[in-house]
């Protein structure tokens, strides 16, 4: 049985991790990228994501608190509670907490080849 | 030409040329009398329509937006409207044809385990294959194939990738283009590309260099592809705010269409670049538009019984194919899986009238009926039964926003405590979609989650127990629930940039944000906000300052 993740959790997870690397502004093209890697890691698992731009766009509606703006290719992430460390915890309730273990590894797998490049 | 009358609900009589009532009269035309438009018949018992009276209506308000052009454009561009007014309302009548059963609820069904805007997915690929055989000559494939992967890949809000049920219904389209074109008079034109086109969103690129001929050309077919399917103000949207406001009996604000569509035009901007417009007698109308498909979003599509309604129908369908498969095929060779059995079952060919076959099963003209079928032979599974029978149905603790908010005292940090709490346990049923795997709250789903391997175990088994463990104000337990994730903020998803208005001369234009300012919620999202259903009833002041208290004693929970 396939199971399908939302958008939510990629753009989520993806955020989460350019927190934990000091990154507030990340690149729209790299959260493609990113989806793209950790489809081709999830398939082997029978996990398919369904990301798309339009979602990016839905994600800033939905989660105020956690973005700022969407400006040219880049997402600014909310770092109101200037608090890294309670930042961090927020986008792992809301993104991470409650995922199969397995879909967790692959995510922060998928986000080292995009944020650990170069 | 001939015509023949029909008397609608909503338009009055609609007037329609025969080539397109003989479209009408196609078995995979009236299929479409038994695709139910949308899902708020829980709610609004009234709302009995379907996607057949809602593309004729959309037919019909194509021919008012014609008329407006006519009367509002220059005579150049009026050649070419008229040029290329079968073919458009052509689109206006086809756009829903494809459409899946049960409307929205199972749009993406079509398209399982893959991605719509990929080019390489199955959808996109058929239909691809499928244009690549019937479009008029190679140039005209070619373009449109560079034009249709543009929008899959686009980041531009005015292009977008097409929906499920729109690409499904360009192949429907496709295959059947022979015998639609066989309706009309030889000299008539119909131009396959705008139709399909305009049925996907998928504009004409157009060179600020190229001929001013040919600029016009593509321009005036942009603007009769926007005006069927875009983010902006166009038919379809028109048809089926009205249509579902006056059908539920829902007291929503008026649409005058008429007064709309009567003002249609165009506006080319300085690189000859076409968009359609609306003169500036329509701006109330617009405004109407705006709050009338937010004032729909808020108070029926995100009401906690349509969401639940949709919730159990989609169960039931998993639960009910996965049995089929299981009863079967699953010793059969022709289908391997139970996915592939849901694409065989969600398939062109189902929809078409010479069917799918799998085994001794054929699927033909695929719509609600046959679904609802296959659920009553499961109709014994708890699942199903509570979609079937009302009295067996969880209810809402709380049914709006405005309320959970006045139970926590109207606290928004309060709300924020107890969003937070609970956000692993929406993470793990559903972020994560397994159609026909239960999703109750309930001792078993502890035992179950204990022998998984979940980030955050310990926090979720916490918030289940929790809930579990609640006592009433009556000292009854044995609480069981669903939760579902819910919208407390609403605003229409009208692309105000590009929708714009005419004060005077063809010159004397500008775009709606402009002058009415951002088309959004002015209140910002503030905590996540779902729904809690339970197998009885509660009070839910009672409910959620117990739920707020177990919150706040978590420590991790943000203050």
């Amino acid at each position: 049985m396939c199971k399908i993740i939302s958008s939510e959790v990629v753009i989520g997870n993806f955020l989460l991790e350019a927190v934990e690397r000091n990154t507030f502004d990340v690149s729209i093209e790299d959260m493609v990228i990113y989806d793209e890697k950790l489809s081709e890691q999830l398939k082997e698992h029978n996990y398919f994501t369904r990301f798309n731009f339009e979602e990016i766009l839905d994600f800033k509606d939905n989660y105020p608190f956690f973005v700022q703006g969407i400006q040219s290719n880049y997402i600014r992430i909310m770092n109101e509670m200037d608090n890294k460390t309670k930042l961090k915890e927020q986008l792992g309730r809301y993104f991470r907490m409650g995922m199969p273990t397995l879909v967790v590894n692959e995510m922060i797998s998928a986000s080292k080849s995009i944020f650990d490049m170069g | 030409m001939k015509t023949k009358s029909i008397k609608d609900t909503i338009h009055g009589y609609i007037q329609i040329e025969e080539p397109f009532w003989r479209i009408i009269d196609t078995a995979e035309f009236q299929r479409l009398k038994w695709i139910e438009q949308t899902s708020y018949r829980v709610l609004y018992p009234s709302a009995r329509h379907d996607r057949f009276v809602h593309s004729i209506g959309v037919y019909w308000l194509g021919q008012k937006a014609i008329d407006g052009f006519v009367k509002n454009c220059s005579n150049r561009e009026v050649r070419v409207v008229k040029k290329y007014k079968d073919s458009f309302l052509l689109g206006c009548i086809l756009h829903d044809i494809g459409h899946a059963p049960f409307s929205h609820t199972c749009e993406d069904l079509y398209n399982y385990q893959e991605k719509i805007n990929k080019v390489e997915c199955s959808l996109n690929s058929r239909l691809l294959e499928l244009y690549k055989k019937f479009a008029e000559t190679e140039v005209i494939y070619g373009a449109f194939e560079k034009d249709y992967k543009y929008i899959l890949k686009s980041t531009d809000e005015i292009c977008k990738p097409p929906s499920e049920h729109e690409v499904m219904s360009a192949i429907v389209t496709i295959q059947n283009f022979s015998r639609f074109r066989s309706f009309f008079e030889k000299d008539v034109c119909l131009d396959l590309d705008l139709t399909i086109r305009s049925i996907l969103g998928c504009v004409y690129a157009v060179n600020p260099k190229e001929p001013a001929e040919r600029k016009t050309d593509c321009g005036i077919k942009n603007c009769l592809i926007r005006l069927l399917n875009s983010s902006t103000v166009d038919v379809d949207k028109l048809d089926y705010i009205a249509r579902d406001t006056q059908m539920s009996g829902y007291d929503n604000v008026v649409l005058d269409s008429e007064r709309l569509l009567d003002s249609t035009c165009c506006v080319s901007t300085e690189d000859g670049v076409y968009y359609p417009a609306f003169k500036k007698s329509a701006l109330s109308v617009i405004n109407n538009v705006v709050l009338a498909k937010n004032s729909q979003a808020q108070w029926i599509v995100n009401h906690p019984i349509v969401l639940y309604d949709a919730y159990l129908l989609r169960r039931a369908i998993g639960i009910s194919i996965k049995n089929m498969y299981d009863n079967e095929y699953a010793d059969s060779e022709e289908i391997d899986s139970f996915e592939e059995l849901l694409k065989a079952v969600f398939s062109c060919e189902a929809l078409t009238r010479e069917g799918r076959w799998f085994g001794k099963r054929n699927v033909s003209l695929l719509s609600d009926i046959e679904l609802l079928n296959w659920m009553k032979q499961n109709i014994y599974i708890k699942e199903i039964l509570e979609y079937f029978s009302r009295d067996e149905r969880k209810s809402p603790i709380w049914k709006s926003n405005e309320e959970f908010l006045f139970c926590l005292d109207a606290e928004v940090e309060k709300a924020k405590t107890v969003s937070d709490f609970i956000m692993p346990l929406m993470n793990y049923l559903n972020i994560i979609e397994d159609l026909y795997l239960t999703k109750e709250i309930n001792n078993k789903l502890i035992e179950k989650i204990k022998t998984e391997d979940i980030d955050g175990k310990e926090e979720l088994l916490e918030i289940l127990n929790v809930l579990i463990s609640y006592t009433d104000k009556a000292g009854n337990d044995g609480f069981e629930y669903v939760i579902l994730p819910a919208r407390n903020t609403f605003f229409t998803k009208i692309n105000a940039k590009h929708v714009y208005i005419c004060f005077g001369s063809k010159e004397q234009y500008t775009d709606y944000k402009s002058i009415r300012g951002e088309v959004t919620e002015s209140n910002k999202k503030l905590y996540e906000f779902f729904y809690l259903y339970a197998n009885k009833k509660t009070d839910a002041k009672h409910f959620l300052s117990y739920l707020y208290r177990k919150a706040r004693a978590c420590s991790k929970i943000r203050t």
